[in-house]
């Protein structure tokens, strides 16, 4: 039977992603002065998980870099080493590094060598540094599967050479690698020492060293089974307990690669002597595994097929011949469901295809509910009953599928608490994040999208808006900055902001900067039309370019990938109180609230998000500027007309030779306003969005289509484009109205 | 590109037909995913647990014949389950395999005064675990 293991990888990755956060979160929590053991202990288990996973997984690098992590950590957790702040970093940066391969096996961009060597150079520095014994060096991985470790050898001397003085000769060791003496030589039995020898060191390396103090047919030494394609498993055979001094050594039964079985252990009968047997028996030489701890020895009761048959013993009672049960209550818990119970991992692609088929119900139901509305309520009462029913149920049906995508944003804002960190230190500024709504949840499309957007207005406002401590003392602000990232629902729409109580923008530092780039702008604009200056591509007010903003690449970046996702974005700003930039995406992308206008003999849908009123215009509102189209007055502003009908082309509009007899629907998109001239507004519903792109091809305006109840297709408009469309020309246009009513 | 795997159920007869059931206790999900995985398309029935308290909850409301359980875990480790496990009179000759990744001495020695029955280290390939288990409990 052979198992193709990348059918797990995706739940490793997950479950990966979960430990990096935890260690991360953890880290970024942990008090220097006094660590919490539990802490200590988190961050070291998600660390040891990934490592044996990604062994597991034939993820080398990442189980080479989490091997040395794990090292670290481990001697932080027990105590042989103080957490310092330099180990936090060195252990973030892991972090950081640790994500990039992960990225990189999801089909990401590689991460460089020099970074991966680099942080693990860092945490073997730290390893050696404070451990009294020398930092394991670790061999770069080779092989597809297991953590590269030390060489692990037993070391068998014979004991009672009148010259020879152990303690010595197991110090000169010591100085090689790490040692632990599994048996002292010597007694009445004339044992031979047993020492297990971990170093970097090859066997007849150390041979070589031993021989300049013991003869080379007095020693023995074996490899150890450390590595993964050999004694990863064995069976014990039944050894004794030595009551009194509480140890007892284990048999073999059975060991072959990567596995082992216990022979049970039998008590000793009446005997005070501690006796040993064979764990391991190679090239004449035995080896005793010591128990630690007092233990619960089990009974042999019978042996059958390498395994024992055990019967519970207290410890320190005397066992008759005849084996005897004893009973011992266990505590009976309340069974707690394990979390495994309630819930499971579903590939994204079921949910969509769920989420698509529930889409094409929901059309079904519509096409129905709309031929229904033509027949005789009387005659056909019990059929509208069912359709009605059928509206309701397949309603609540898609909400419910549509929950399954919905994950809560804390996955986007986690990253955030590191990223200000990291960069506060970097810009000599104080901040204090807080975050708000975290649980809300959206669309699980949006948050892999959000995250980078989000980044950069979070560097920009540390960046540019919150003022260095001195700063904002001299303005009487606390020396701390605050950053609120906040989170909430608002009718079908989720609205993330940004605020930070910073120095505000600044605008006439922004007109200044639109005129120096040639920009049409005149100090009439008011402030949100300067704020939105800023999306501008290319533009940038910072005075000196830092490497963390100010390189004029970003805003409009993150104003076109909020766009793409069907959202807008706002500032508000004051100067000296701070800046909000808030977020307004839609709850999912596959369900949108819109508005369907005809045009000509075609329906297309206009998404509510951009659109703010629709109206009738009046021949004297109308104005037409000279090549630059037609504009209409509405309460005092200029608005650039766009014909539907002239944009795409269609000659049986109405509406284009006379708009009085037509309907304007005023839409915004990204702060810029314009009217849409159709012929009719059908109405306002929820439409199930289909991706224009797979089920057809790519149209210039058009952000998707959907199926109307009586089945036919209609083109969603995507708004943002059809204004990028205009606004050059027709910013011009207006300014001209204006100065011609002037 | 899922490998093509083979169905086959080499269950012993053992008295009643009904196949093995095996518990695997480790707080890794994508671990517990292969082992299942690997168990079931052998034709045994698995049930999971994420950490040593769920397991033995587990333990204690079902029977097994064959439990398997990483060391270490949050909250309840491996050692300590076992230790649980065999103060049970149900699980006193149950077989009980340690998952460990560390391979050291000191780690067999106490899982065998634990009451293990066996060890099995991590990394480990899916075809091994299954011989161990077959070796095991048929």
């Amino acid at each position: 039977m052979s198992i193709d293991m990348s059918q797990f990888h995706q739940v490793f990755f997950d479950e990966t992603d979960e430990h990096l956060a935890t260690m991360e979160s953890v880290l970024l929590g942990v008090d220097l002065a006094a660590p919490d053991g539990e802490d200590l202990n988190a961050i070291f288990r998600a660390a040891h998980s990934i490592k044996g996973g990604a062994a597991t997984f034939g993820f080398a690098d990442l189980a080479a870099l989490t091997h040395i992590l794990e090292n670290l950590l481990d001697k932080v957790r027990k105590g042989s080493m103080r957490l310092t702040a330099d180990m936090v970093d060195a252990c973030l940066n892991a972090k950081d590094v640790l994500a990039g391969m992960l990225g990189a096996h999801r089909g990401g961009e590689a991460v460089a060598e020099s970074a991966i060597s680099a942080v693990e150079n860092w945490l073997e520095r730290l390893v050696a540094g404070g451990g009294s014994a020398p930092p394991p060096v670790v061999a770069p991985v080779q092989s597809s599967a297991a953590p590269a470790v030390c060489t692990t050898l037993y070391v068998e001397l014979d004991c009672c050479l009148p010259t020879t003085d152990y303690p010595a000769l197991l110090q000169s060791l010591t100085a090689l690698g790490e040692l632990s003496v599994v048996q002292e030589g010597g007694g009445s039995d004339q044992l031979p020492w047993v020492v297990i020898f971990t170093s970097t060191l090859a066997a007849d390396e150390v041979a070589e060293s031993l021989a300049f103090s013991i003869s080379p047919e007095h020693f023995r030494i074996t490899q150890d089974h450390g590595q993964q394609d050999e004694g990863d498993f064995g069976l014990f055979l039944s050894s004794s307990i030595a009551s009194p001094t509480q140890t007892a050594a284990a048999d073999i039964a059975f060991e072959e690669d990567g596995f082992g079985l216990f022979e049970p252990l039998a008590a000793a009968v009446g005997g005070s002597e501690p006796t040993a047997d064979m764990l391991y028996e190679e090239e004449g030489f035995g080896l005793f595994a010591p128990v630690a701890g007092p233990a619960i020895a089990p009974v042999m009761l019978h042996e059958e097929e390498g395994f024992g048959l055990f019967a519970p013993l207290e410890p320190a009672v005397a066992v008759a011949a005849a084996p005897t049960v004893a009973v011992v209550a266990a505590p009976r818990q309340e069974r707690a469901a394990p979390a495994v119970e309630n819930s499971i991992r579903v590939n994204i692609d079921k949910v969509d295809l769920l989420l698509n088929l529930v889409g094409e119900l929901v059309i079904t139901q519509s096409m129905l509910t709309q031929s229904s509305q033509e027949l005789d309520a009387v005659q056909y009462e019990r059929l509208l009953g069912g359709i009605s029913a059928l509206q309701r149920n397949s309603r609540e049906l898609q909400e419910a599928v549509m929950s399954i995508r919905m994950t809560p944003i804390a996955f986007v804002f986690n990253r955030f608490p590191r990223v200000v960190r990291d960069l506060a230190g970097k810009l000599g500024k104080q901040i204090e994040l807080k975050m708000v709504g975290e649980n809300t949840e959206l669309d699980k499309g949006f948050i892999e999208k959000l995250a980078d957007p989000l980044t950069h207005l979070v560097r920009n406002s540390l960046d540019h808006g919150v003022e260095s401590p001195e700063v904002r003392v001299a303005k009487g602000k606390s020396a701390v900055g605050r950053l609120t990232l906040r989170a909430f629902h608002q009718g079908s729409s989720i609205v993330i902001e940004v605020t930070d109580d910073g120095a505000g923008l600044n605008r006439e530092r922004i007109l200044a900067k639109a005129r120096e780039r040639g920009m049409p702008v005149s100090d009439a604009l008011s402030d949100s039309e300067v704020w939105g200056l800023i999306f501008e591509a290319g533009f940038s007010t910072a005075t000196e370019v830092t490497d963390v903003s100010g390189r004029g690449v970003g805003m409009d970046v993150v104003k076109r990938n909020i766009q793409s996702m069907g959202g807008r974005i706002d500032i508000d700003s004051m100067p000296d109180f701070g800046t909000t930039i808030s977020i307004r995406l839609p709850l999912t992308l596959a369900i949108m609230d819109g508005m369907s206008v005809r045009v000509g003999q075609d329906i297309y849908v206009i998404p509510l998000t951009f659109v703010l009123e629709s109206l009738q215009p009046q021949a004297p509102e109308l104005k037409t500027v000279a090549g630059r189209g037609q504009l209409v007055n509405v309460r005092g502003q200029y608005l650039p007309i766009v014909s539907l009908a002239a944009f795409f082309g269609h000659v049986d509009a109405s509406a284009a030779s006379d708009p009085t007899s037509a309907i304007l629907v005023i839409v915004e998109a990204g702060g810029y306003q314009l009217a849409l001239l159709v012929d009719e507004l059908i109405g306002q519903q929820q439409f199930v969005v289909k991706n224009l792109e797979t089920n057809y091809r790519k149209v210039e305006g058009m952000s998707g289509a959907t199926i109307m109840g009586d089945g036919r297709v209609a083109l969603i408009l995507d708004i943002s484009i059809i204004a990028r469309h205009n606004q050059r020309p027709a910013q011009t246009a207006a300014r001209q109205a204006m100065t011609d009513e002037a | 590109m899922a490998a093509l795997i083979c169905f086959e159920r080499e269950q012993k007869k053992s008295g009643n037909n009904m196949p093995k059931k095996v518990l695997t206790v480790d707080d890794s999900a994508s671990i517990r995913q292969m082992v299942t995985f690997t168990l079931k398309s052998a034709g045994y029935e698995v049930v999971e647990a994420v950490d040593g308290n769920g397991g033995l909850a587990r333990a204690q409301a079902d029977s097994f014949d064959l439990i398997l359980t990483d060391q270490n875990m949050p909250g309840m480790d491996g050692l300590n389950l076992i230790r649980a496990l065999r103060k049970l009179p149900a699980y006193g000759t149950t077989p009980i395999l340690m998952l460990t990744t560390e391979s050291s001495d000191q780690m067999k020695s106490l899982g065998r005064a634990a009451g293990a029955t066996g060890w099995l280290v991590k990394p480990f390939d899916p075809q091994k675990l299954l011989d161990v288990v077959k070796r095991l409990v048929g």
